[in-house]
């Protein structure tokens, strides 16, 4: 988290946002207005210039990025989304066999989805009038995943057929009965199975997109390890189970104190029960603020982790998030949205949108760095097969 | 004439020059220093304005001028490209912007009580019975799991109680009628409509009743529900009012979607009254020609209400715990639903009912759109008035 010193020869250029939150709630109302009148057709316009004001309103070294999609293109995406995801729900509740399986292809198809989806925000995307673009290489991807994929589900049916076979289980199902069904537990067993393995796969996930990007004809390269992805899940986990732990105990006793003062000799009346309902919404209520600290943590520590690690020819980022920070404003965003019945969702789209840029720089290697960047002659070949698939699920 | 400054951008590399542009009388764009012929500005693609972000002139060949300048961009687009910022001009004006804002709440909260309802209501009459039916499959099983057990009722009282549906149902009925006994545990005394004409009905129930008439005004409600197909309805809304609220959401953040599920909330609570109400319309209707009396259920609706006011202030122990359990799957039906039509019955889950009651005979008609059934009260009247 703390911040790289710049190197010698180095020259810094921090990122600017320059939207305000009254600006973009005009925007923002006639988008929202124009798309429920046109029963979300506009909402494909909306999304494009939604982004045209974020992209535009981003500069570095005083050039603006900029997104350049056509929403045609998105709302032929959604289309065909909200088709999938139709007949994907109405299975569901007729043939439970059949939203099955669809899920299954889903869960399969999901990293081809993201891959599409990316290459398509990346080619709209561009800075001094060079695109970005996103190496499709979806062979690559389902290759990284497989080894993971196979250790998660071999882990998997090892914890099952060791449940299956203790002690456990057999007494599970006297006391249950027909209500205890061993198949119950392989989804348990799958997540559990899962865990050990979300900080890798978020590093993988990283690592590949951003090793497929390119600006012009340079890639970008990515130094991380996936150490530090362990070290920031390891810390959520434990910040979250301290937070847990710290709350059930003081829950517990003031719950023990008001039963222990309002129960007389006919046992818990009702008021002892009312005492302890008002003392839970407090309880909550601290819980879910304290939830956007933990957040705000990941979000910047992971932010700052993969851009601090990013290098694209001779330049590379620095990103100097807090995480208090970052906590602060998700939870006050949150309150202030919920307060307004929605009214401050610009205003807090707008707020988050100015710090990150605020805690963002541009290390450029010297001032040719960026200049000598040219336009990537092989891409733009590239783009003309990957036409077909130019969908955008709006990921 | 006011030049234009901007950065014209070749498109082949990241490099940049400061350029001043400037548009004659003629519309022909000319480039200082010269870094393109001379053009029409025909040729040219203008983006369209977005608050006050840079602006892109596209060249014919993919070289770009970017500038900000938007007095003298403004003044261009004006007069060669009339209708280009069209949506700038709705997302630049205060007034546009409040027109939009009352716009979205009308349709928000007339959509979420009466326009996603009777769409639904087209749809689902659209579909076959056979189709409807299969909706709540696995509702009884899972309701057995946690809540029922094996009824204790006689054999004989049972076969009865099915004689008397059979003299219930309509003519004409494609759903394949029966009543399912069972213990109803915490929940008590109720009856539930199951999609595909199941009528579970609690022994807590039949014992409630004072004669088999009661009860067969209770399996006529729950017809009603099953004739007018009041799952599948549910089922739809909730499909319908999620593709309005995805689609005003659009990529907004999780708070966002925390306030999108106002609607939600306001659909479903004044929602399932109306279903009640529907339901009750259709018993009432009914009734005549089955020759029951209005009355005895209103006697039987006002003998439900207390028993369970009664049991929620005796019994906080046990019977707060289970309210809290039935009030739950009133309000938030799981994916496989079904079970809150079936659930929203009768009014059973007496704590929170009451204290709505309550503050409702209080004041405020803002206050009936949060509770789940019609107050007992008005239905009880209603089947009275009905058979005067």
């Amino acid at each position: 988290m703390s911040s790289t010193p710049l190197r010698v020869g180095y020259q810094c250029h921090p990122f600017r946002f320059a939207g305000t939150g009254a600006e973009y709630f005009r925007i923002w109302i006639v988008n929202v207005c124009l798309s429920i009148l046109t029963i979300g057709i506009y909402s494909a316009w909306a999304k494009v210039r939604t982004n045209r004001y974020f992209y535009a309103n981003t500069s570095v070294d005083g050039h603006s990025f900029h997104y350049l999609a056509d929403p045609v293109k998105i709302l032929r995406g959604r289309l065909v989304a909200v088709a999938l995801l139709a007949g994907y729900v109405f299975s569901w509740q007729l043939y439970p066999w059949a939203g099955f399986t669809l899920l299954g292809i889903g869960v399969l198809l999901l990293p081809a989805i993201m891959i599409v989806a990316l290459s398509f925000t990346m080619r709209y995307s561009a800075y001094r009038n060079i695109r970005f673009h996103f190496d499709r290489d979806v062979r690559g991807l389902y290759r990284a995943l497989l080894i993971p994929l196979f250790l998660i589900l071999a882990l998997t049916l090892a914890g099952y057929e060791f449940l299956k076979s203790t002690d456990w289980a057999a007494m599970m199902e006297d006391v249950e009965g027909a209500n205890f069904h061993r198949e119950d537990l392989l989804s348990s067993v799958f997540l559990l199975a899962l865990m050990p393995f979300l900080p890798y796969l978020d590093y993988l996930r990283s690592r590949f997109i951003v090793e497929h990007t390119e600006y012009g004809s340079s890639r970008m390269t990515f130094g991380a390890r996936a150490g530090a992805f362990y070290g920031i899940y390891f810390v959520s986990l434990f910040l979250f189970i301290l937070l847990t732990a710290a709350l059930t105990a003081v829950l517990t006793v003031v719950m023990a104190a008001t039963v222990a003062v309002n129960s007389g000799e006919a046992g818990v009346d009702g008021k002892a029960v009312a005492g302890v309902l008002s003392f839970m919404i407090p309880f909550m209520v601290a819980f879910y603020s304290l939830m956007f600290f933990i957040m705000g943590y990941m979000r910047a520590a992971r932010t700052n982790l993969i851009l601090n690690n990013v290098q694209i020819g001779r330049n590379r980022f620095t990103s100097n998030l807090r995480s208090l920070r970052v906590g602060w404003i998700y939870l006050s965003n949150t309150v202030a949205i919920i307060l307004s019945l929605g009214m401050l969702i610009p205003w807090a789209k707008v707020r988050m949108a100015r710090y990150v840029a605020a805690c963002t720089e541009l290390e450029a290697g010297d001032v040719d760095s960026i200049n000598d960047v040219v336009r990537s002659e092989r891409s733009a070949m590239g783009d003309e097969l990957g036409e077909a698939f130019d969908l955008d699920f709006g990921l | 004439m006011r030049a234009l400054r901007g950065r014209y951008y070749d498109g082949r590399s990241a490099r940049f020059e400061d350029v001043r542009l400037t548009l004659d009388e003629h519309g022909t764009l000319a480039c200082e220093p010269p870094l393109f012929e001379p053009m029409p500005l025909s040729g040219v693609r203008i983006s369209s304005r977005i608050g006050n972000t840079p602006r892109r002139l596209e060249l014919p060949d993919g070289s770009v001028v970017e500038a900000q300048d938007h007095l003298v961009l403004d003044d261009w687009v004006g007069r060669h490209r009339p209708g280009l910022d069209r949506a700038h001009h709705f997302e630049s004006r205060a007034s546009y912007a409040l027109a939009a804002l009352l716009c979205v709440t009308a349709v928000l909260v007339s959509g979420a009580l009466w326009g996603v309802p009777w769409i639904s209501e087209i749809v689902a009459d659209a579909v076959p019975s056979g189709v409807a039916g299969r909706l709540g499959q696995g509702t009884l099983e899972y309701m057995d799991r946690i809540a029922f057990a094996p009824s204790t009722l006689e054999e004989s009282h049972r076969q009865e109680l099915s004689r008397r549906l059979e003299a219930l149902l309509p003519a004409d009925s494609d759903f394949d009628y029966r009543i399912e006994f069972r213990d109803g545990g915490f929940i008590g005394a109720n009856a539930f409509a199951l999609p595909d004409g199941a009528i579970v009905v609690t022994d807590q129930l039949v014992q409630l009743a004072q004669d088999d008439d009661e009860i067969s005004a209770v399996l006529l409600h729950e017809v009603g529900h099953i004739e007018h197909r009041h799952a599948l309805r549910i089922v739809i809304s909730h499909a319908g009012l999620a593709a309005l609220t995805t689609a005003i959401a659009g990529d907004v953040t999780a708070a966002g979607t925390l306030v999108l599920a106002l609607p939600n909330v306001l659909m479903e609570s004044s929602y399932s009254r109306q279903l009640e109400w529907e339901a009750d319309s259709y018993a009432l209707e009914r009734m005549p020609e089955l020759g029951l009396n209005g009355g005895k259920f209103a006697d039987f609706l006002d003998r439900l209400e207390s028993t369970h006011a009664a049991a929620a202030g005796e019994d906080l122990d046990c019977g707060g715990s289970g309210d809290v359990t039935a009030a739950d799957l009133d309000m938030n039906p799981g994916p496989e639903d079904g079970e809150d039509v079936a659930d929203a019955a009768l009014p059973q889950s007496a704590d929170d009912e009451t204290t709505l009651f309550d503050e409702e005979e209080l004041e405020s008609d803002w206050l009936s759109y949060l509770s789940t059934h019609p107050p007992s009260a008005e239905r009880i009247a209603r089947f009275r008035n009905g058979t005067k």
